[in-house]
């Protein structure tokens, strides 16, 4: 067969063109659509929209706090996740009230049918399927893409989500073959074709684990986890789930089991076989993801290691087992399971695999998500070698929006670390030189207590509201939800409790603490440790027709508002070097007083304020002190670095 | 880089001996600073002055008198940085100077970086350019060595235990936020009687690195130095001289043990703490018998031995049962003086036996109290033995170290911190916000990145993942 050159043809002019239609893709092109652009969405299947190929999940710490705050910015996620979920809990309840976080069961296929209806059902957007070949930049620019069948679609700003497809390479044992995640086709020549404009690639690794038959488990022989009893959602406008509704006693369940000496050895006596081992894996993997032969080879001394069972969809045969990534040979894998019990019958419909991919050295972006040297070109998601269904839909989120904004010749939305996890992710990939595909975590927020998924609209809804995707019905919850607020805040203060109040007497006897002889407002009550949001109930009853996480809410802002004080001083600190904007055209090279490697790195990241310069990795406050003597002689020389 | 918001305090003259030191203040609470520790001779005279003027008066810290100083103040931004500006001349002693500007610390000064203060006045447009050339090479020049010399000035003990207590901190901020990150996760349950005893632990080992241990006292409170010989051989004479060459300030640690002499000398740069004993030798007085069991435990716990010896015992290859032994002891530690060489004539000094002596490892210097020959080698012999010491006092980025010890005492707050949230039933992520600050306080000292590490730990220590 010879190879022929399709004839390119024009397929439309479109504001905004997206590539990939995962978390990110679906984010961007909702969000750009709803921003009033002529966007089109092109996928590889469209059949597989928002798919969910490797855990079956939504949330957790971190990543729950990202989708509050996509849906408070009013993104897609929220909403999806809440009608598709098969379970929900609320994580780290018992840690303090900066790090609890909603992580829901997703029923995969409802996931990616709800998304492909969200989709359909915006009028500005335009569906395709291909796979795209190659992009066109003209000077400098974006232009368009151009697909395998030589469908042109130009548009002056394009968004680039494809995710763990390019150049992807599946890896089982000994098995190696070109492909995308869950059996789909990779991205051919993508990857070579930005290479030729001249980016800068990265190659990473990542994994998953086997799925089973549903009804070859004996499940009798693991633990089941239930759901939570109370109902929460992500969304700020609450969505009940498609298969339990309102009633969280339907939810499902997941199921806890373990590894034996026995996994271990099949897995100690096949690591010749073991991809990770010998040497066939090239790409960097995650360290908060190992697979199971690391598991067994780096903490040797465990007897045995913990796995879930977590069923991918309501009616769906398949059962996650989290906790088992893995890349054995095949036959190893079904030993491994079988020596597990509870799945001594267990068949195996799906192998885990490693995947190794191209990413885009994201240092190569500003934190709206756009190349630096590509005019009106942006990239989101794991493509920019982050992990994650819930980073991906963030960083697409904010593309779509800059997009848009672009389009429509306004400046871009960024931000800040202390507005959100959100800002947290675009600030850190930008900045920092990734050794491993970055996942979100709550301890790289230095403004923890101040970035709660309890105010998630709070910091974020009215940046929503401006930038214009928080629609009306949203802007009035979240209004009537402040306003509630600041009653209770208010009431709280105002009420005041003598010593002899038999109701105070009675609730703070209950709770194990004492009564003020001189009395006290329900604010100073709620400073203390023992009284929980139940207590505040009961000692104020005319407030209970206020939801219970708005109360818990507010009394997390009386009780710890020392901390709270204490890192809005921290934010203060850090906003003055915000302030301080860096030229565009400042030359680095004409820095005096530059260290090698701060050079080196302010060249490649070129920040766009002070304060972003001392975040970038491998800058020392030497080489800040020394930017600042530069820019004092600029100032003085008249704005110019000649 | 400090924040441009903070008032900057550092010494101005050369470190070492001289009539009189100056020490100065730069920013927006320059006045409050000192207004904090300063009561002038003339109150209404300092209140009302407007600015360049000076004025008499003591400084104090916390009630302490430390010295009599003249404060000269200069408001900005006619001053020379641009802003409030300071300047406190002191008396010429390094423990007065090392006060003034710890109690300026305390009410609420930051230490300058090096080159700092230029770098101010250069950003508030107080030199040309050609001038503020000149500003960059003091960066560079200085900077990557500061931090160097930031370990530098720590090694041996202090270095690995400063790192031992950092790793503490890691290790229990790691467990804590793997246990947030990782819920579901097998991260040993974090007990919290058993994260109360780590903190309360670590606390310890902190506050002893800044009060209690050997190394921290060294920084503090300079080289133990004991003088030891038998009766009469000079010690009183050598510690009288050595008072003589620091012209001004002798200061005495209140409430300790008067059971030997304790004074503050710099010789050299360097600063002794001098312990002088009771003289050396066999004895039946029960009174005189316990002194010189003391001065054997003082002995013990010294870091440098003056042992004056007569050089004419020397020459003779006479010495004591007790001289020979605080040699065979100690004798790496100690510097053997030999002293009177004045009345021995000097082509005999050939013939001493001193391969004997040197065998000890002790370090031997031809001394004479009455003359002041071999005052300057004592004062050379000194830095020696004690680099960290004399790093501490002799180099230019001294306040590297008053540096150090601010990082470690903030630190330590931070830690109280956590364990009083603890003790208040509060949630770990609000005391994981204490912990942070414990671990990027200590971290300052020794220079490594508290972020990258935390991560490192959390996932070498667990197995984490799905």
């Amino acid at each position: 067969m010879t190879a022929s050159k399709p004839i390119e043809y024009d397929a439309g002019h479109y504001d905004v063109v997206v590539v990939g239609a995962g978390h990110a893709g679906c984010e961007a092109a909702l969000a750009a659509a709803r921003l009033g652009c002529r966007t089109a969405l092109l996928t590889l299947n469209l059949e597989r929209v928002a798919s969910m190929p490797c855990n079956p999940s939504v949330g957790g710490p971190a990543k729950g706090h990202l989708v509050r705050e996509i849906d408070a910015l009013g993104g897609a996620m929220g909403l999806v996740a809440d009608k598709t979920s098969l379970q929900a809990r609320l994580l780290n309840t018992g840690k303090g009230p900066a790090v609890q976080a909603l992580r829901v069961q997703s029923d995969k296929a409802a996931y990616s049918r709800e998304m492909r209806r969200l989709l359909f059902a915006e009028p500005q957007l335009r569906l395709y399927q291909g796979m795209a070949e190659r992009l066109l930049l003209a000077g400098g620019a974006a232009a368009g893409v151009v697909m395998r069948t030589g469908a042109r679609f130009s548009a002056p700003n394009i968004i680039l989500t494809s995710g763990t497809y390019l150049r992807g390479r599946i890896i089982v044992g000994e098995a190696l073959y070109a492909g995308g995640p869950n059996g789909e086709q990779t991205a051919l020549t993508l990857a070579d074709d930005l290479r030729a404009w001249g980016f800068a690639l990265g190659r990473f690794k990542t994994g998953t684990p086997p799925r089973l038959a549903r009804q070859s488990v004996d499940f009798g022989r693991f633990v089941p986890q239930a759901g939570d009893r109370v109902r929460r959602s992500f969304s700020f406008l609450p969505q009940p789930s498609l298969f339990w509704g309102e009633d969280p006693g339907r939810q499902e369940l997941c199921w806890l089991g373990y590894t034996n000496e026995r996994t271990h050895e099949y897995i100690r006596a096949n690591l010749h076989r073991a991809p990770l081992y010998t040497g066939v894996v090239e790409g960097i993997g995650p360290r908060y993801c190992p697979s199971i032969e690391d598991k067994v080879v780096r903490f040797a001394a465990r007897s045995a290691h913990q796995l879930f069972l977590e069923p991918e969809g309501h009616e769906s045969e398949d059962m996650y087992v989290a906790g088992l990534s893995t890349s054995l040979p095949e036959e190893v894998q079904t030993l491994m399971l079988r020596s597990i019990a509870g799945l001594e019958r267990a068949v195996l419909l799906k192998p885990g695999y490693a995947i190794e991919y191209d990413y885009i050295l994201p240092r190569q972006l500003t934190p709206a998500m756009a190349l630096k040297d590509c005019a009106g070109l942006f990239s989101a998601g794991q493509i920019n070698g982050t992990s994650g269904y819930e980073e991906a839909a963030a960083q697409g989120l904010l593309a779509g929006i800059n997009a848009a904004r672009r389009a429509r010749g306004e400046a871009p939305f960024i931000p800040g670390r202390a507005d959100g996890y959100i800002g947290v992710l675009a600030d850190d990939i930008v900045n920092k030189e990734l050794a491993e595909p970055y996942r979100l975590l709550t301890a790289r927020a230095e403004y923890r207590l101040l970035l709660r998924q309890d105010n998630a609209d709070e910091r974020l809804t009215p940046h929503g509201r401006e930038i214009g995707l928080v629609s009306e019905e949203r802007w009035r919850v979240f209004q009537a939800r402040m306003e509630r607020r600041r009653m209770v805040l208010a009431r709280w203060e105002e009420r005041r409790f003598s010593p002899q109040d038999e109701t105070l007497r009675a609730v703070l006897t209950a709770a194990g603490t004492t009564v003020p002889p001189g009395g006290a407002s329900a604010a100073e009550l709620a400073r203390r440790p023992e009284i929980t949001v139940a207590e505040m109930a009961l000692l104020m009853p005319e407030l209970q027709d206020i939801p219970a996480d708005e109360m818990s809410e507010a009394l997390t802002r009386v009780k710890y508002a020392g901390y709270i004080a204490q890192q809005e001083t921290a934010v203060e600190r850090m906003k003055k070097n915000e302030r301080r904007a860096l030229p565009e055209d400042l030359d680095y090279e004409r820095v005096t007083g530059l260290a090698h490697e701060g050079r080196q790195r302010l060249r490649e990241v070129r920040p766009r304020n002070l304060g972003q310069a001392a975040r970038v990795s491998g800058v020392t406050p030497a080489d800040i002190t020394a930017l600042l003597v530069h820019l004092e002689r600029r100032r003085r020389r008249g704005a110019s670095d000649q | 880089m400090n924040d441009d918001e903070q008032t900057i305090v550092a010494l101005a003259t050369p470190v070492g001996e001289s009539a009189i030191h100056l020490i100065r203040l730069s920013g927006k609470e320059a006045g409050r600073v000192v207004a904090a520790c300063f009561c002038p001779l003339r109150p209404e005279r300092w209140e009302q002055s407007g600015g360049f003027t000076l004025h008499l008066g003591r400084f104090h810290d916390g009630g302490t008198e430390l010295d009599q100083v003249l404060v000269s103040k200069m408001p900005g931004p006619a001053s020379f940085t641009g802003e409030d500006v300071y300047e406190i001349n002191c008396h010429g002693g390094m423990l007065a100077v090392r006060r003034i500007i710890q109690a300026c610390l305390r009410a609420g000064a930051v230490p300058a970086e090096p080159g700092e203060f230029t770098l101010r006045a250069f950003l508030h447009g107080k030199l040309d350019l050609v001038q503020a050339e000149a500003v960059n090479d003091l960066i560079r020049a200085r900077t990557p060595a500061a931090a160097d010399l930031a370990l530098a000035q720590l090694r041996g003990g202090l270095s690995g235990a400063v790192r031992e207590t950092r790793q503490e901190i890691l290790d229990m901020l790691a467990d804590i936020e793997a246990g947030i990150d990782f819920p579901e996760e097998e991260t040993d349950p974090l007990a919290r009687a058993d994260l109360l005893y780590r903190l309360a632990a670590t606390k310890g080992h902190a506050a002893d690195l800044l009060t209690g241990s050997h190394t921290g006292r060294l920084i503090r409170d300079g080289l133990s130095t004991v003088i030891a010989g038998k009766p009469n051989v000079g010690k009183s004479s050598l510690l009288n001289a050595l008072l003589r060459e620091e012209r001004a300030i002798v200061t005495d640690i209140p409430g300790t043990t008067r059971d030997e002499l304790h004074e503050y000398v710099t010789v050299g740069g360097v600063l002794l703490h001098l312990v002088d004993t009771a003289g050396l030798r066999e004895s039946d007085d029960p009174v005189e018998i316990l002194g010189i069991e003391r001065t054997w435990k003082v002995l013990n716990l010294a870091d440098v031995v003056l042992l004056l010896l007569d050089a004419r015992d020397v020459r003779r290859g006479e010495l004591s049962a007790e001289e020979d032994a605080v040699l065979a002891e100690y004798g790496t530690k100690v510097v053997a003086l030999l002293n009177k060489t004045d009345l021995l004539p000097a082509d005999e000094e050939e013939e001493w036996d001193l391969p004997a002596l040197a065998r000890t490892g002790a370090r031997i210097i031809p001394f004479s109290v009455k003359t002041g020959r071999g005052l300057d080698e004592l004062g050379r012999e000194l830095r020696e033995q004690a680099p960290a010491a004399a790093g501490a006092l002799a180099e230019e980025p001294r306040l590297a170290n008053i540096r150090q010890i601010n990082a470690l005492e903030r630190s330590l707050r931070a830690l109280e911190k956590a364990e009083e949230a603890m003790l208040a039933s509060a949630p770990l992520d609000l005391i994981s916000i204490d912990i942070r600050a414990a671990l990027e306080e200590i971290s300052q000292i020794t220079g490594d990145a508290a972020e990258e590490d935390l991560l490192t730990r959390i996932f070498s220590r667990f197995c984490l993942g799905k």
